[in-house]
C-alpha cells in the first residue's frame, strides 16, 4: 500500500512480533534436522542435493526479490530457509535438480513473495510447491528409487491392497520421499516444536483423530472389523505425519480460533483420507492441506469470537 | 447411481467450470468480491444453468440434430437462455420490486455468461444422456458457485496484502485462480 | 472521448495499446485462457474473434436507432449470436481443422465479453466507419496478446512455437498447457503491461 504513510491496514491477526519470527523460523528448521538427517541417511548423497538446492533456490531468490524491492532483509527471518527444507523433505530421492529448482522457484515466488511476503500468503508455499510439481511433472514425482531400485513406496502398496511392515515404517527404512519415511525422526522433531510451544496441539491432533476414525469405518465397512493394522500404517505412511505436525500446523495459512483449528485439522484429515481410500495416494497430504488452506477464510468465518462488548 | 455420483463429482470439481475448463474466469474476478455477491452469482448461475439446460436438451437432440441443424444451436440456446433468464427476472419482479431493482443486471449479465453457454452446448454436442447432462450441469454450477465462494474468501484476506504494484487487481486474482485450480487437481484421483 | 475528437486511428491506438481489451480492460478471458495452448490456435481464436467483432460492430452501430434501450442485450445476443453461427459455418467449410482445434470455444464466441463490451459501450453510440475501425484495433489488440500468450504457453509446455522446436523435449513444463499456468502467464503479462502504463490500475 501507500509506502510514505505511517499507518498500516492490515488483516488480522494484528499482533505481530517481527523479532521473535527468526527465532520461531529456527526452531522449525531445528525441527526438521531429524528428518532431514534420516532421510540422507536413507537415501545417500544425492538427497542432500537435492535438500541444498531448494534451500538454496527459496534463498536466493528472496535475497533477489528483496534487493529489488529495497525492504529490509527478510531473508533474515529464515522463512525461506524454512520453506525449502519442507519441500525438499515432500520430493522423491532422486527427482533430477531443475524440477526441484522449478518448484522451489514457483513456492517462493509465486505463492509466497508475489502475495507480500511472509505473513501474507494464503497458501502453504512448499505444500502448493509439491503439487504443482506433481502436475508439471508426474512421473518423475511418482518415481521412487530406493537401495538402487525402483520401488512402490508403503503408501502405494497400501493402496493396492497389500500389506505393510509397521516396524519398518515406524524406524524409515522404506522407500518414499526423502523426510517422509521415518516415523520416528518426525516425532522427536514434533516433541521439540511442542516444548518450544510453537504449534498448537489441536491441528495435528485432530488431524489424526479425523484419520483414525475414517480409516476404522472404512475397515468397518470394507474388511468386516476395525482393522488396527490398516490405521496404523496409514499413519506412519506417507506424508501423513509430515503434513500434520510440520506443514498443516503453519501460523500464516491456518485457522487463528481455537475452535477453528478442530475443524481445519478434522477436515484435512478426512481429506486426506477420501484421497487415499479412494483416488490416488501420492501427495494426498499436500493437496488435502491446499483445499484446507482454502476453506480456511470460511472457517474463520463461522468461528469468529464475538467483537468485545457486540450483542450478538 | 454410482455413475451419476461420479459424474456430480466430475462436473464440481475435477471439471471444474472455471479451474479446470476457464469457462467463468471474467465472473470470478469481477463477481466475486465479497461473500454476497459471490452466493448471489452462484445461485443465479445454478438456477438459469439447471432450468436451460433442461429445456435446451430436448430440442438440441431431437429438433436440431433430427434436422441437421445443430449450427443453430448457439443461437436457439442463447435465446433460450434469455428467456429463462426472462422469465426468472418476472417471478422476482411479481415477487418483490426492489429484489428486481437490485438482481436485474445481474441476471441479464449471465446470459453472457461463458458458464452457462458454455456447459449446455457441451452437453449436447457431446452427446450425453438427459439424465446425465441434468447432472453436469447443476454440479457444474454448485462447482462454481463454490469457487466463487472460495474466491470471495480469500479475497476479503488479501485485500490489504503487499502485493507488487504489477501485480495489483486482475492479476493477483489470477494467480489466486491458479493455485485454487492445483489445489483442486487433488480432486483428479478420486475417479 | 467525444465524438469530435475521435477518429479511426485513435480507435486502433485504443484498441491496441491504451484500452487493450485483454491486458488493460481485462475482458473476454475465458477463451483467452483456454485456446492459447499453442500460438497457432491464439492466432487462429484471434483472428476469427475479430472478424465477429468487426461484423457485430458494424451491424449494432449501423441498426443502433431500431434496438430498444432496454432490451437492447437481447439485440446483441441475436445479432452477435447470428454473426458467431455464420463464421463458424465458413470455418466449418474452409478450416475443418482449425475449428476442430478451437472446438467449443467458437460458438462461445458468441459470448465474448469483448464483443459485448464493445458493443455496449461504443457501437451503440457511435458511426458505422467509427465502429469498424474500434473492432479492427480491439481485434488486431487481443490477437496480439493471446498469439504472444500462445507462443509462451507453447514454449514452456512442449518447447516450440508455431510448431518449430525451440527448447529440447524433456524440459517441459506441462502445468504450462493447463488452466494454472495459463492463469499464472496471463497475470504476469497483465502485470507487465500495468508496469509499462505507468501503474495505471484497473
Amino acid at each position: 500500500m501507500n509506502e510514505n504513510s505511517n499507518l498500516r491496514i492490515s488483516f488480522y491477526p494484528h499482533i505481530r512480533d517481527k523479532a521473535s519470527t527468526s527465532r520461531i523460523m529456527l526452531d522449525v528448521a531445528i525441527s526438521l534436522l531429524p528428518a532431514t538427517i534420516f532421510g540422507v541417511f536413507n537415501f545417500g548423497w544425492y538427497a542432500l542435493l537435492l535438500i541444498l538446492v531448494c534451500v538454496g533456490t527459496c534463498v536466493i531468490l528472496e535475497l533477489i526479490w528483496d534487493l529489488g524491492n529495497h525492504k529490509r532483509m527478510t531473508i533474515r527471518d529464515l522463512s525461506a530457509v524454512v520453506t525449502g527444507m519442507i519441500l525438499a523433505l515432500n520430493l522423491p530421492p532422486t527427482l533430477p535438480l531443475w524440477m526441484a529448482a522449478v518448484g522451489a522457484a514457483f513456492a517462493i515466488v509465486i505463492v509466497k513473495l508475489l502475495f507480500g511476503g511472509l505473513g501474507q500468503n494464503i497458501m502453504n508455499p512448499a505444500a502448493c510447491a509439491k503439487c504443482f510439481l506433481m502436475i508439471c511433472f508426474a512421473t518423475r514425482m511418482n518415481m521412487f528409487v530406493y537401495q538402487g531400485v525402483l520401488s512402490t513406496p508403503p503408501i502405494e502398496v497400501l493402496r493396492a491392497g497389500g500389506t505393510v511392515d509397521l516396524l519398518q515404517l515406524f524406524l524409515g527404512n522404506t522407500s518414499g520421499c526423502i523426510g517422509e519415511t521415518c516415523a520416528v525422526a518426525l516425532i522427536i522433531g514434533a516433541i521439540y516444536l511442542f516444548i518450544r510451544r510453537i504449534i498448537d496441539f489441536r491441528i495435528p491432533l485432530f488431524f489424526l483423530i479425523a484419520a483414525v476414525i475414517y480409516i476404522g469405518i472404512y475397515s468397518l465397512f470394507t474388511r468386516g472389523g476395525i482393522d488396527m493394522t490398516l490405521i496404523g500404517a496409514h499413519l506412519l505412511s506417507g506424508g501423513m505425519l509430515l503434513g500434520a505436525f510440520f506443514m498443516a500446523t503453519d501460523y500464516v495459512t491456518s485457522p487463528v480460533s481455537r475452535p477453528g483449528r478442530i475443524i481445519y485439522g478434522a477436515f484435512i484429515g478426512a481429506l486426506v483420507c477420501t484421497f487415499r481410500l479412494f483416488g490416488t495416494a501420492n501427495g494426498s497430504v499436500c493437496f488435502a492441506i491446499l483445499l484446507g488452506n482454502l476453506v480456511v477464510p470460511l472457517i474463520e468465518r463461522i468461528t469468529r469470537r464475538k467483537s468485545f462488548g457486540k450483542e450478538e | 447411481m454410482t455413475k451419476l455420483i461420479y459424474a456430480a463429482i466430475i462436473s464440481a470439481f475435477i471439471n471444474n467450470l472455471v479451474l479446470t475448463r476457464t469457462f467463468g474466469t471474467n465472473s470470478l474476478i469481477r463477481d466475486s468480491r465479497d461473500y454476497g455477491s459471490a452466493i448471489r452469482l452462484g445461485v443465479s448461475i445454478l438456477i438459469i444453468t439447471s432450468l436451460s439446460s433442461v429445456i435446451t436438451w430436448p430440442i438440441g437432440r431431437y429438433l436440431l440434430e433430427k434436422f441437421n441443424l445443430s449450427a443453430l444451436e448457439t443461437i436457439v440456446f442463447l435465446l433460450i437462455e434469455a428467456a429463462v433468464v426472462w422469465l426468472l427476472l418476472a417471478l422476482v419482479r411479481k415477487i418483490s420490486e426492489k429484489k428486481y431493482q437490485q438482481l436485474s443486471p445481474l441476471l441479464t449479465l449471465t446470459i453472457a455468461n461463458s458458464a452457462v453457454l458454455g456447459i449446455i452446448l457441451n452437453n449436447v454436442s457431446v452427446g450425453y444422456s438427459f439424465v446425465r447432462s441434468t447432472v453436469f450441469s447443476i454440479f457444474g454450477a454448485i462447482g462454481f458457485g463454490i469457487t466463487l465462494i472460495l474466491m470471495a474468501g480469500i479475497r476479503e484476506r488479501i485485500r490489504y496484502n503487499d502485493v507488487p504494484q504489477p501485480f495489483e487487481g486482475v492479476p493477483i486474482l489470477l494467480v489466486t485462480a491458479a493455485l485454487m485450480a492445483i489445489a483442486f487437481y487433488g480432486f483428479t484421483g478420486l475417479i | 472521448m467525444s465524438e469530435k475528437k475521435d477518429n479511426i486511428f485513435r480507435r486502433l491506438y485504443y484498441g491496441v495499446l491504451k484500452e487493450n481489451p485483454t491486458v488493460v480492460l481485462c475482458l473476454g478471458l475465458c477463451p483467452t485462457l483456454a485456446v492459447t495452448t499453442s500460438a497457432k490456435n491464439g492466432l487462429a481464436m484471434g483472428i476469427f474473434t475479430s472478424v465477429v467483432l468487426i461484423l457485430s460492430n458494424l451491424f449494432i452501430s449501423l441498426l443502433r436507432k431500431l434496438i430498444p434501450q432496454t432490451e437492447r442485450i437481447l439485440g446483441f445476443v441475436v445479432i452477435i449470436g447470428t454473426f458467431t453461427t455464420l463464421s463458424q459455418l465458413f470455418l466449418q467449410a474452409y478450416f475443418p481443422d482449425i475449428n476442430e482445434a478451437l472446438g467449443i470455444f467458437i460458438p462461445l464466441t458468441a459470448v465474448n465479453t469483448v464483443i459485448y463490451d464493445r458493443a455496449e459501450k461504443y457501437a451503440v453510440s457511435h458511426n458505422a466507419a467509427l465502429s469498424i475501425f474500434d473492432g479492427i484495433g480491439m481485434g488486431i489488440g487481443y490477437t496480439l496478446i493471446i498469439t504472444i500468450l500462445g507462443a509462451i504457453r507453447e514454449i514452456l509446455a512442449m518447447g516450440t512455437v508455431f510448431g518449430y522446436r525451440l527448447i529440447p523435449a524433456g524440459y517441459s513444463i506441462s502445468i504450462a498447457a493447463l488452466a494454472p499456468g495459463g492463469f499464472i502467464i496471463l497475470a504476469c503479462i497483465i502485470a507487465i503491461a500495468n508496469k509499462i502504463n505507468g501503474g495505471r490500475r484497473l
